[in-house]
């Protein structure tokens, strides 16, 4: 799916800290190397559900990961559910929490669970049903309801499989 | 140089010199600064509690109110104060000592997001403005009075010292210096009831003793305005950035929670003495013939009935408390606007070491405002500056800084209270919808009825009063009920409206949230 051949755990793409304007996201960026990381990460795990989070800078309106931290599932029913706490492992915001949707009966993108229960402001869905990903889906959490935002790869602007 | 002044010199320098010397254990890590590395004994927590309840304000207040009004319009506040310190410890002391928290709008970021981190903190912050500024007041009155400087160089003095020692030593001065505050102050409150007790016995005139109920119960002797204090102090300030740092402070969960029994009962022990003195203050007064002629009852009283060594004692002790109140104003109001304002988050288990790393040999904390220091201390350390300014400016220039002070704390049971309590004890229901319109919507009730009743706690509304034929002075003390009851219906009724569709923060029995998330709804 990815271009990259990386293949990380935890895979980081530098770049330097600048200051910008805080205007609302849109996009979120996955580079094909960190791409790359979240799907050999996923494809470890199936059938069990993988997520984790995204270290992320701010390019305007988009979101662009520099990092990938895979999380452990601490859930009781991994196949079926992806649990964790927010502590010391998590990078500092701006970070996207993504998990992967395992089962070909879920759905690519936020199931209610999903809504109620991820308390972060940018989720990332990767639909995997048969551990390769299939399909990509960002939200961002308004003050209501959860927005869907585009997901790219890269500078190339080209937005990833999404069903 | 009088036995007073003797006094006041000797409270200042023994508190700057402690101030001082302790300030070294802060070693260039903010948490050391804010929270005292976390580290709080029993007696220490106890001490700092106790001493920022008693303020300068509610002690001259106690008092003023009690000669004019009867025991309960004065004790209210030492009640109400004693019983927000016994709330806290009995439902709210273990569970955020627990969750390493560094200030307590980090709670509201946690459990429902920036937004409503932000909005708590220019709640608590504008409260915290005022409750700094009306100490400043009572000092610089202290000052004019007995120092015999104006009353404008009487406070640029006191916030100048306190910002030095603050500046220099965060919790860690203010906690050691509180100790010294709270010893000075209980041996000043005994020995001032003592003496009066033996010298001019306790004349209790007609109807204002503690045993005339009426006072809570009869709204034509102002029971709308003794409960309201109550009300206002015992919840309200369950919320009070200062208070829930010194249980953040502690050592243990259940340090938090013994210190704030102990202090609940220091703060009646110390407060309520002042209560029965001032009863009996006119009569005593009148015996002597002398009239107070618009000064704070107390002062005249310490002035002209009791012997200078005493009077120095209470004086230097309400000295104390002034510098205890406004030192803690500062450094949780700065902590506040560095952290959960301007967004400074620091990584504690990155944070710069404890065990020397900034200090030299001589334990010089040579890291203040540089390099060693990690950006939330650098920060919080200048912004202490303009938050002092802020106070010295308001002190100054703005004359109702008492209607403000409780206006401000009202705006703060309605806005911030509801959001905390439900927050932790039904959080299942608890969203951020719901929390954010209940600190709008309970902050924006009390703003409105400020405007419409001509009088807020007995003072007259000079600020911004909209005559009405609905609103009269037998209202007053209602709106801190009204506004606190709609943050609750609102939070309720947008949590139910909410819970479905946007879910809640879940957090940990340590305050992590968690994520709980699936590819298959459950059937």
């Amino acid at each position: 799916m990815c271009d990259s051949l990386t293949k990380r755990k935890d895979c980081h793409i530098g770049s330097p800290k600048i200051i910008v304007v805080p205007w609302p996201i849109r996009v979120i960026v996955v580079p094909p190397p960190i791409c790359a990381s979240i799907e050999s990460h996923i494809t470890t795990h199936h059938p069990e559900e993988a997520g984790g989070f995204l270290d992320c800078v701010r390019r305007g309106r988009r979101l662009r990961a520099t990092r990938h931290v895979p999380i452990v599932n601490d859930s009781a029913t991994p196949e079926r559910r992806f649990e964790t706490t927010v502590d010391g492992r998590a990078p500092p915001p701006p970070r996207v929490f993504y998990h992967s949707h395992t089962s070909p009966r879920s759905v690519s993108g936020l199931t209610q669970i999903d809504e109620r229960s991820i308390p972060e402001t940018f989720a990332l869905v990767v639909f995997a049903p048969h551990g390769n990903a299939l399909s990509y889906r960002g939200f961002k959490r308004g003050l209501l309801n959860w927005q869907e935002l585009r997901i790219e790869a890269d500078q190339t602007a080209k937005q990833l499989p999404r069903l | 140089m009088s036995v007073i002044l003797y006094g006041i010199v000797g409270i200042i320098v023994t508190m700057l010199g402690i101030g001082f010397y302790v300030a070294r254990k802060v070693k260039g890590d903010s948490v050391n600064y804010i929270v005292a590395g976390r580290g709080l004994i029993l007696p220490l927590a106890a001490a700092t509690l106790m001493a920022q309840s008693l303020d300068a304000n509610a002690t001259l207040g106690n008092t003023d109110l009690v000669a004019s009004f009867g025991f309960w319009a004065g004790a209210a506040l030492p009640v109400g104060l004693a019983t927000c310190l016994f709330l806290t410890g009995l439902f709210f002391a273990k569970p955020m000592n627990r969750m390493n928290l560094t200030t307590l709008p980090d709670f509201y970021r946690r459990k429902y997001g920036r937004t409503a981190e932000v909005l708590a903190s220019l709640i608590m912050s504008v409260a915290y403005a005022f409750l700094l500024a009306g100490n400043l007041v009572a000092g610089g009155f202290l000052f004019e009075i007995f120092v015999g400087t104006s009353f404008q160089v009487g406070v640029f003095v006191i916030a100048g010292l306190v910002l030095t020692y603050t500046v220099a030593g965060g919790l860690f001065s203010v906690a050691y210096t509180d100790l010294l505050q709270a010893g000075v102050a209980l041996v000043g409150s005994i020995g001032l009831i003592v003496f009066v007790v033996t010298q001019y016995g306790i004349t209790i005139p007609e109807g204002m003793g503690p045993t005339n109920l009426g006072q809570l119960t009869d709204p034509s002797q102002g029971a709308y305005i003794n409960l309201a204090t109550i009300v206002a102090l015992g919840l309200g300030d369950i919320v009070a950035i200062d208070f829930m740092e010194r249980v953040f402070a502690a050592d243990s969960p259940e340090t938090a929670r013994k210190a704030c029994f102990i202090g609940a009962a220091g703060t009646l022990i110390i407060g309520i003495p002042f209560s029965i003195v001032a009863l009996s203050a006119n009569p005593i007064l009148v015996s002597l013939g002398v009239e107070t002629g618009g000064q704070a009852i107390l002062y005249t009283l310490l002035q002209n009935a009791v012997p200078p060594w005493l009077a120095a004692l209470v004086i230097a002790g309400i000295l104390a408390a002034s510098f205890s109140t406004s030192d803690g104003a500062i450094l949780g109001t700065s902590a506040v606007i560095a952290r959960n304002i301007g967004n400074i988050r620091v990584d504690e288990s990155e944070a710069v070491a404890t065990d020397g790393g900034a200090a030299d040999d001589t334990g010089n904390d040579d890291s203040l405002l540089g390099t060693d220091s990690d950006k939330l201390l650098t920060v919080t350390r200048l912004m202490s500056i303009p938050i002092t300014l802020l106070g010295i400016f308001l002190a100054i220039r703005v004359s109702a800084t008492g209607m403000l002070l409780v206006l401000a704390f009202d705006i703060m049971l309605a806005g911030a209270f509801v959001p905390l309590v439900l927050g932790l004890y039904w959080p299942e229901m608890s969203t951020t919808p719901a929390a954010l319109a209940s600190m709008v919507g309970g902050s924006l009730t009390r703003l409105v009825l400020f405007v419409l009743v001509p009088t807020t706690y007995a003072y007259e509304n000079t600020l911004l009063y909209i005559n009405n034929d609905i609103f009269t002075a037998s209202f007053d003390g209602l709106p801190t009920f009204i506004a606190a009851g709609v943050s609750l219906v609102i939070f309720v009724a947008v949590a139910y409206a909410t819970k479905d569709s946007y879910g809640v923060r879940t957090l940990d029995r340590d305050g992590r949230r968690t994520i709980v998330a699936g590819g298959e709804d459950d059937e």
